[in-house]
């Protein structure tokens, strides 16, 4: 479903007069990633793993056709994201850790009723889609403007927000930072059920516990590099203070301010 | 079962424009004051016209001053919406946090400005017809229903060039996040340019001549030719072919160059940053 091949992204800072108009964060040439590979098949979910400025983000914004690579190349659905991307986004539900991804003086049916229509949807399925998906989050009986909603129901209708056209491709970066235990359980069996209708998963989190509860996959990434890519059991699978170490080792070296 | 159609931007397009509506209509203090610009601006007008006496440089047009501000302050009204209009989009949705989600979707970026124009177009023409409307009722403008109706495509294509002004102004705020540096100035020598509230020709002939040289100038002269004469739609000729000279030209050059912003910000990384 979505293939990652070689992919290198290298931020060089601006020249002439767009230098007059863009502020970056680094003025040097900064290798945000390098040498990516990984794949994420139908029904899997895969775990993006890294230390603050690793990489994640840029990875699934290039994914999504946000961030343009330098090399390298990414399908999603078998569709390369660079030479054709308004056919590659069709397939794409998209949650970034932004919060503010929502229109906060809307309610959450009516932001849902409009990302459905601008997903494709038609007037009548968008409606339908955006009360089954309120219902289905546990949204429905307090559906009110979004400025009203805790910082939990507002994760819950990101992603709400992100499937609202059954996308094949599920990337979500770090969406669970703000959600009780009660609520990030109820999150965890949302992102199964999704998989299990068949949608690929790409989950960025800091949280090894929801790593290893949710993804069959985990790729880790530190400081722009591939450092692994296996089966969840592999790398976590021996209780919080091996995985505590396990993760230590694998972020050992890690350089800092990566991105921009 | 969910359906897929190909003919989606005209169904995006009226997405955006009714979340605008719906947005709008949440600011209900806003609401209360919506048509107090424009009983300022007729009131103003009609008696600036009242202390200043009727020149000769009038005499083309079958009215008074105050007729002849009214159709200036139209027709600026609208050359405010067409250049702001983008760049307002952009920085409500970066604003918002919505760019990237819109932008990661399909047919997301044309349909979102497409659609976030339809919104502002209504409030300007409703501002504008409440300047017209308390003009002609309130202070006795001499503008009628037909000669309202024959100012449309002079309105229309004027309006077409200050939207590739507003793109190439939404184009650099795109990359520059804030300080636009066209469409306030724009705006001022629209209104100091376009002879919106006193006749080109009492500038230096110098100055005169580059007025000349501005879609604003035809615009505004055809809006005049329309409303305040007897001429109709054939008096406007020579205007509505400069200005879609004009609009041939800009519009493709505007698209060309949002174009290219929005494929820097994709390589700088600055798509969704504010």
């Amino acid at each position: 479903m979505l293939t990652v091949e070689a992919l290198t992204k290298s931020y060089d800072p601006p020249t002439g007069l767009v230098r007059l108009m863009v502020r970056t964060a680094s003025s040097r040439r900064v290798d945000a990633l390098r040498g990516i590979d990984f794949s994420v098949g139908a029904g899997e979910i895969v775990g993006l793993v890294g230390p603050n400025g690793a990489g994640k983000s840029t990875l699934i914004k290039i994914c999504a056709s946000l961030i343009t690579p330098t090399s390298g190349r990414v399908l999603v659905d078998g569709v390369e994201t660079v030479a054709d991307p308004e056919h590659a986004r069709r397939s794409l539900g998209l949650l970034l850790a932004d919060e503010r991804a929502l229109y906060w003086r809307l309610s959450g049916r009516e932001n849902l009723r409009f990302f459905g229509m601008m997903a494709g949807l038609p007037r009548r399925d968008a409606w339908r889609r955006a009360d089954e998906l309120l219902e289905r989050f546990d949204l429905a009986r307090r559906d009110g403007l979004v400025f009203g909603y805790s910082s939990g129901m507002r994760v819950r209708l990101g992603l709400a927000r992100a499937l609202v056209a059954k996308p094949r491709l599920l990337m979500l970066d770090e969406p669970s930072r703000s959600l009780d235990p009660v609520a990030t359980a109820e999150f965890h069996a949302s992102l199964r059920d999704v998989a299990a209708e068949g949608a690929a998963v790409l989950l960025s989190s800091h949280r090894l516990d929801e790593v290893e509860a949710v993804c069959d996959r985990v790729l880790v990434v530190v400081g722009g590099e591939q450092r692994a890519w296996a089966p969840t059991g592999e790398l976590f699978s021996g209780g919080a203070a091996a995985n505590d170490a396990a993760i230590r080792a694998l972020f050992a070296d890690e350089p800092n301010g990566r991105e921009p | 079962m969910i359906r897929f159609r190909p003919s989606g931007a005209f169904r995006r397009a009226f997405a955006v424009a009714r979340r605008d509506l719906l947005i709008e209509i949440s600011y209900h203090f806003r609401l209360i004051f919506f048509f107090t610009g424009a009983f300022v601006a007729a009131f103003l007008a009609y008696y600036v016209a009242d202390l200043v006496s009727t020149s000769e440089l009038l005499a083309d047009y079958d009215g008074t001053y105050f007729d002849f501000v009214i159709v200036g302050i139209a027709i600026t009204s609208y050359s405010g919406l067409g250049v702001s209009s983008f760049n307002g989009v952009v920085t409500a949705e970066t604003n918002s946090g919505t760019f990237e989600v819109l932008a990661s979707g399909p047919g997301g970026m044309s349909s979102l400005l497409v659609g976030g124009f339809v919104v502002p177009f209504m409030l300007t023409t409703i501002e504008v017809a409440a300047l017209i409307g308390v003009g002609v009722g309130g202070f006795g403008a001499g503008l009628t229903a037909q000669r309202v109706l024959a100012s449309v495509p002079v309105m229309l294509l004027s309006l077409a060039n200050f939207l590739a002004l507003g793109i190439v102004s939404g184009a650099v705020l795109l990359l520059a996040k804030r300080g636009d540096p066209i469409s306030g100035p724009v705006f001022q020598l629209t209104l100091l340019m376009s002879g919106a509230v006193f006749p080109v020709e009492l500038f230096p002939s110098w100055l005169e001549t580059l007025c000349r040289l501005t879609p604003a100038f035809y615009g505004v002269r055809g809006a005049r030719e329309a409303l305040l004469t007897d001429g109709g739609l054939s008096a406007t000729v020579d205007e509505l072919v400069i200005l879609a000279g004009f609009a041939v030209v800009t519009l493709p050059l505007a698209l060309w160059v949002f174009g290219r912003s929005v494929a820097t910000a994709k390589r700088l990384g600055v798509l969704g940053s504010y």
